[in-house]
């Protein structure tokens, strides 16, 4: 149990930095950002927690202002989509209720 | 900085009770099976495990096992020599900064700048195109990355958006193929895989259907929360106890059954398949991306005419080759943290920030956390 709470600590300190890390270390990593306005010539502004770069919407070319997307070496591959993650985890609740009252 | 109505989507993929759940539900099924032994094929996973700690919130029969999903890991060190042949004759090279400190057979495009060659590190493919537009210099771009990367070129060169005197070195590699392969030899055991997420945003679940038709082993895409690791581990499980493999989506808020259409007709218009040499795997079937005829005209290779020998993959101890096959951890080698740091990296494992000698060496360096604390 003790460890639990010791690794739980462990990410609650870190978790703030994650997407920092990931972003500007990594290039080949994927990033989940929010479109904030698009551009001319299929580029897009996305804010990634905070701070704001241009990122190519090429490869998605139906997103939208308001939409979170998944960003991936400056391009955005794939739309997040709200609803699916809400559901999903609403389905996997049950699963763990069952499990817990067998 | 992770401003909380930006990323309010995500937060419950983060939720400590709902882990701590899905934890405990782990550790009951885990209570009636064997030893279970399940491999992922993403740098991002891996870092999501090892940065989370994820390991020590797992029962001891069940075994995370990261694979080959570092695509700078397994380009061959003879494709870095070519880079590096091609900067020392004068040409720029543009490349990802994970790419940058790989080494070759002798140095790395790192060690090649520092002696004065060329060498420009970007973001992506976009960032280099916008360089080149301001220089205006004879350049090459050294094209790494698995099937996420692949289609950032391949919309540009499709839309004829590549600019005069930027020509490309390609060099990715696929991980659908990878998996094929190694699910297919016989020296791994494997119960359980966890499907990489961005990849699948652009494959589509679909492409993974063949593991538990053909393995017969259970599958999920999974994302990259905390979380979405965890339940990717608790439905593998539960899918083994019940004797019934299937493909699973866990990431259903970012990948669809069929993928970024768009993204994948890029692709198929802009590169065919080739066999593939991977550093320390060695030839796979169908692994690579090679520009088609008609944009012959952009390819470095054919254009340069650049001519490397081979050399050794490895430097003498370096147990890379089993990393990332997933054979063998970090701490089985004898120089992890040791002749070998993120200071002064002895091979591409700990070069990149992909690799799972960085990975771990970054966050503790050692697989349980637990084992530190006690
Ligand atoms: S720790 Fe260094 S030497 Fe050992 S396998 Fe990893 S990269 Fe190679």
């Amino acid at each position: 149990m003790l460890y639990i709470l010791v690794i739980i600590r462990h990410y609650k300190a870190h978790s703030k930095s994650f997407y920092l890390t990931v972003q500007y270390r990594n290039v080949c990593l994927g990033v989940p950002a929010k479109i904030v306005k698009l551009l001319d010539k299929n580029r897009a502004i996305a804010d990634f927690g905070g701070i704001k770069k241009e990122i190519s919407t090429i490869l998605l070319p139906e997103v939208s202002t308001g939409d979170y997307v998944i960003v991936h070496a400056g391009f955005a591959i794939s739309k997040l989509s709200k609803r699916e993650a809400n559901e999903i985890i609403a389905s996997w609740k049950e699963v763990l209720e069952v499990l817990k009252s067998t | 900085m992770l401003k909380e109505n930006s990323m309010e989507i995500l937060r419950k993929f983060r939720d400590r009770k709902l882990i701590q759940a899905v934890s405990k539900s782990i550790e009951k099924i885990a209570k009636k099976l064997d030893y279970v032994r399940i491999m992922h094929v993403c740098g991002t996973h891996e870092h999501t495990i090892t940065f989370f700690g994820l390991r020590s919130l797992l029962p001891d029969n069940v075994e995370l096992i990261a694979g080959p999903g570092c695509p700078v890991c397994i380009v061959p060190a003879r494709e870095v020599d070519e880079a590096i042949e091609i900067v020392f004759s004068g040409i720029r090279v543009y490349t990802y900064g994970d790419m940058y400190r790989v080494p070759g057979t002798k140095m790395s495009l790192a060690d090649a700048r520092s002696e004065g060659a060329d060498v420009k590190v970007v973001y992506g493919f976009n960032d280099a195109i916008r360089l080149h537009m301001k220089d205006r210099k004879k350049s090459v771009f050294f094209a790494v990355g698995f099937e996420t990367t692949a289609p950032t070129l391949a919309a540009f060169i499709s839309r004829r958006l590549i600019p005069d005197d930027l020509m490309i070195l390609p060099s990715f590699r696929l991980t659908v193929p990878i998996m094929k392969y190694i699910l297919s030899s016989f020296d791994i055991n494997i119960d359980g895989i966890i499907c990489p997420g961005h990849v699948s945003t652009i494959v589509g679940a679909s492409a993974w259907s063949f593991i538990p038709r053909i393995s017969g082993i259970p599958a999920v895409v999974a994302g990259f929360e905390p979380l979405d690791v965890m339940l990717a581990v608790f439905s593998i499980l539960k899918m083994i106890l019940e004797g019934k493999p299937r493909l699973v989506n866990e990431y259903s808020r970012a990948v669809s059954w069929r993928g970024n259409i768009t993204a994948k007709r890029y692709v198929r218009e802009v590169f065919y398949r080739a066999d593939g040499e991977w550093r320390g795997i060695g030839r796979v079937k169908r692994s690579r991306l090679l520009l088609r005829k008609r944009f012959k005209h952009l390819d470095a290779r054919s254009r340069l005419s650049v001519s490397v020998d081979t050399g050794p993959e490895f430097k003498p101890g370096c147990r890379c080759a089993d990393i990332i096959l997933g054979k063998a951890k970090p701490t089985d080698c004898p120089l992890f943290m040791r002749a070998c740091t993120p200071d002064r990296p002895q091979g591409p494992c700990m070069v990149s920030s992909e690799g799972t000698c960085s990975i771990w060496a970054k966050y503790g360096g050692y697989e349980r956390i637990q084992w530190h604390y006690d």
